[in-house]
């Protein structure tokens, strides 16, 4: 009998385009409520949290006190995981080493955001000083310009082709059409489409960028021995591996740092320590805030020699009944990203698929996938997970 | 009026933007390890130690990315879109970010050799910024 932690329920809020009345706690505690009840628990067995921060509640301090305060938790450890893009995979694997360390027996993990552009006003917007200081008097805000600096300079490297890119966007499309929660599931594109798309920063297409959405999502990870027993399949960590390095790849004195991201230093140690090779992995749900990203984890993380990923992208199926399934739920681009809770739907979709929920777009024998969180510039957190 | 962000400068990286106000383009570099280093830090990120000494460096770079950029991020900057952004490595190894001034949007490429110039901004603020060699490629 295993005695490791696993995850034993979750919830995913469908994503939505309308915010009216939703609030960060509100979404929070309803998707929280409904992991609970899957995992076979009460609220008042949680005494765990961790959550993530949200943009539609201003950043606030003392978040997790806010969250147990709102959800009227009773816990005995609790944190914010603030890892950007690194934040859900991050959660999961501190959850499980918080249990193993005797502090508690259910943890839940969760984040909620909302995405509301009339009522969302930052002034300065919740970026470090540095970034006020040396990014914006160049007029560089938010994240699209710089992955567009970085997907040029992955082309000029490797020749990668924009139809190569694309071709994230179209697969992610295919997988979206399977899930009626996505957000952009209703039409199909072709790698024209993309191509046709306007350009943001050149040379990244509007079908490149993630959208944002509100949404939210939860899971609980639970003491071995209740994972055993609970009315789910347990979700078993086989490994994790973080890696967290340049703010902004502007500064990256060092060439190769700008184009080979942290996602192999840990992936390297992902797939050591778990000996496990990459075949192994029956799904990937990698972090898709740009096209460029998913690229690029796809090679550092060692499924394909680096620089080849777009030629990679090209030679497979990367739709839930391909030969490489990826991010089956449609990714974020067109899942939707909820706010700060873009990572959790990479997470959710992978317990998913090892619960054996996947319907529609159930990939065939799922035993292990690997998960990638992060926009690899900045953070990064890596997750093999098995049922 | 050009009414692009003016940066909100700290005690520690005064002197850079003060320097720029004379058209003069410094960086930190550590006394004991020899590496420079752009943004301004009170520790060199290469040996950790705090001896930094602001030094005059020749503001000949190369275009290390770009992107240009065709929707405005503020209101300032309407009238330049498309722009282009980029990341420029200059010869002493940093590399920092500017908007490539007086050049073709269709001349601009990787490996571009540029030099540092200067835009003026409200209040005659002068913000460092890069064109092509020779002017106008």
């Amino acid at each position: 009998m295993s005695t490791k932690p696993a995850v034993t329920g979750f919830y995913e809020m469908p994503p939505t385009r309308d915010p009216r009345g939703l609030t960060p706690l509100r979404i929070t505690a309803d998707v929280a409520n409904r992991a609970i009840a899957d995992a076979g628990l009460e609220k008042g067995q949680i005494d765990g949290l961790l959550t993530g921060q949200t943009m539609g509640d201003g950043f606030t301090m003392l978040w997790p006190t806010v969250v147990v305060d709102y959800l009227g938790l009773d816990v005995r450890y609790m944190n914010t995981v603030e890892n950007g893009g690194g934040s859900s995979t991050g959660m999961l694997w501190r959850a499980c080493a918080a249990i193993e360390a005797g502090m508690c027996d259910h943890v839940l993990c969760v984040v909620g955001d909302v995405w509301d552009s009339k009522t969302l006003s930052f002034n300065p917007p919740p970026f470090p000083k540095v970034a006020r200081e040396f990014d914006e008097p160049y007029g560089l805000v938010g994240a699209t310009p710089g992955y567009a600096m970085l997907t040029r300079r992955h082309m000029h490297e490797f020749g990668t082709k924009p139809e190569q890119l694309a071709k994230i966007a179209v697969d992610q499309r295919k997988n979206a059409m399977a899930n009626p929660t996505a957000l952009y599931g209703n039409k199909a594109i072709e790698i024209e489409d993309v191509l046709n798309s306007r350009v943001i920063c050149d040379p990244v297409h509007l079908l490149e960028v993630v959208s944002p959405c509100t949404g939210g999502g939860a899971f609980v990870v639970s003491r071995g021995d209740y994972a055993e027993r609970g009315p789910n399949p347990p979700v078993r960590l086989l490994g994790a591996a973080e890696a967290g390095g340049n703010r902004s790849i502007i500064y990256a004195t060092h060439a190769p740092k700008y184009t080979t991201s942290m996602v192999k230093r840990a992936a390297d140690e992902l797939f050591k320590k778990t000996g496990l090779s990459r075949s192994d992995m029956d799904f990937a749900q990698i972090y898709d805030c740009y096209t460029v990203v998913v690229l690029m984890t796809i090679e550092d993380a060692g499924f394909c020699v680096k620089g080849q990923s777009g030629a990679f992208a090209e030679d497979h199926d990367l739709t839930f009944a391909g030969d490489f399934p990826l991010n089956t739920h449609g990714g974020q681009l067109s899942f939707g990203q909820p706010g700060l809770g873009g990572g959790m739907t990479q997470v959710m979709e992978a317990i998913r698929q090892l619960m054996g929920r996947g319907e529609a777009r159930q990939v065939k024998n799922a035993t292990k996938g690997y998960v990638a969180n992060g926009g690899i510039v900045g953070q990064h957190c890596g997750l093999i997970l098995a049922n | 009026m050009n009414t692009k962000p003016i940066p909100e400068m700290s005690d520690l990286s005064r002197h850079y933007w003060e320097q720029a106000q004379r058209e003069a383009l410094v960086l930190q570099r550590c006394t004991r390890c020899g590496t420079y280093q752009f943004y301004p830090r009170a520790w060199c990120t290469s040996c950790f130690c705090q001896e930094l000494e602001w030094t005059p460096v020749s503001g000949r770079a190369e275009v290390f990315s770009f992107s240009i950029v065709h929707y405005p991020p503020f209101e300032s900057y309407t009238d330049s879109v498309p722009y282009i952004l980029a990341t420029v490595k200059l010869e002493e190894g940093p590399q920092m970010m500017c908007n490539l001034l007086e050049c073709d949007l269709d001349a601009v490429r990787v490996g571009l050799p540029v030099q540092v110039c200067y835009e003026v901004r409200e209040g005659d603020f002068k913000v460092p910024q890069f064109r092509p060699v020779g002017g106008g490629a």
